[in-house]
């Protein structure tokens, strides 16, 4: 019986030239290729394209809420109304506070410490992969891998993993590899916090640590510093321990700057400066 | 040429929607041009794999099984009928 097709034929080259797919693949390796000899120009011409996905994911939340129902984004706004108004109130005192602490001659940390650089996000999650920012901010301005990076209110991030001139790569502690130590509740009881991407976390504790939802999760800074909240709590009632899950306090979905600084507490030494 | 706009949408979608939105078109487009998911997954990770994110590159990695169990059921299925 006549064969009507070969065994032996490739079947990745289909036809006598060159496929689309061999061409996605030559244009993938081209861009691997000008990411690692020329990291900045990559991500400059790389910069449109990550700007229209950031554009595009807030645009996709703003749709998404719009379908939410609004008794329950009104009672939302209001307990938001109301803890913010306390917060103001907290933050004036702690302010005032300060003011007095320092007009007693007490040493000023934040004086000795380099100023903070601030840098716009070209890119976030959900677009970007493995919960990483890439920041406009580069070895030109000052950034070093190692630094640790802050949103709104000082709530640490992550940190800086690769530098170029003029950007960097922050990895979140949210990403799904990141291991980073802190201390929950009140009575700071320590556990690892585990990041599981798309701004989450999770933590492991004794049952008898009686963490409760709604508890806050710090991690070290310059003191204490908040990273999220326990927003359930899993496990098997015979088991010896528990699962939190812990909700972030920044929405990583949208950053649209970080606060750059060198805290020191964090794994400089093992931190890279390649692109 | 439809094929083609397929292959330029699913790199594209790397650097503007969320993973999982090429990911599908990876894998759809896998059935006609098994190298596209190896290349959505390489250009995925150059764009955003950054070191302590992640062991390794996981996007590549996908997209080379994809690719490979691509590759492996056109030799086994008649490619006439797939891709001509």
């Amino acid at each position: 019986m006549r064969r009507t097709y070969s065994a032996t034929r490739n079947a990745l080259l289909t036809s006598a030239g060159p496929t689309w797919g061999a061409g996605a693949l030559a244009f993938a390796v081209l861009a691997l290729l000008a990411r690692l000899i020329a990291p900045g120009a990559f991500l400059y011409a790389a910069r449109p394209m990550l700007a229209i996905g950031n554009d595009l994911s807030a645009a996709g939340e703003r749709v998404y809420s719009a379908f939410a129902d609004t008794a329950t984004l009104a009672a939302k706004n209001q307990k938001l109304f109301e803890e913010n108004s306390a917060l103001a109130a907290e933050n004036r005192a702690l302010l005032a506070e300060l003011a007095d602490v320092r007009g007693l001659g007490s040493p000023d940390a934040s004086a000795k410490s380099p100023a903070p650089l601030i840098a716009g996000v070209v890119s976030r999650p959900p677009t970007s992969a493995y919960d990483t920012l890439v920041a406009a901010a580069g070895r030109a301005d000052g950034v070093f891998a190692g630094m640790e990076a802050f949103g709104a209110g000082g709530v640490p991030l992550g940190t800086v993993s690769a530098v170029t001139d003029s950007f960097s790569r922050v990895a979140l502690f949210s990403s799904p590899q990141m291991r980073t130590q802190g201390w929950i509740g009140a009575h700071r009881i320590p556990v690892t916090i585990a990041g599981e991407g798309a701004g989450s976390f999770s933590a492991s504790v004794s049952r008898d640590a009686q963490v409760a939802a709604g508890d806050a999760v710090y991690v070290p800074g310059p003191g204490a510093l908040p990273i999220g909240t326990v927003a359930r709590i899993d496990g098997d009632a015979a088991a010896p321990t528990e699962t939190l899950r812990i909700a972030p306090a920044v929405n990583p979905f949208s950053i649209t700057w970080v606060m750059l600084r060198d805290t020191g507490a964090t794994f400089a030494a093992s931190a890279t400066s390649t692109p | 040429m439809i094929r083609g706009l397929f292959v330029i949408l699913t790199l594209a979608s790397v650097a503007v929607f969320p993973w999982p939105v090429p990911a599908v078109l990876a894998l759809s487009v896998a059935v006609y041009e098994p190298l596209v998911p190896l290349a959505a997954g390489l250009f995925a990770d150059t764009l955003y794999y950054a070191p302590h994110a992640a062991f390794i590159p996981y996007f590549t990695l996908a997209g080379l099984l994809v690719s490979v169990a691509s590759y492996l059921v056109r030799r086994r299925l008649r490619a006439g009928i797939i891709g001509e």
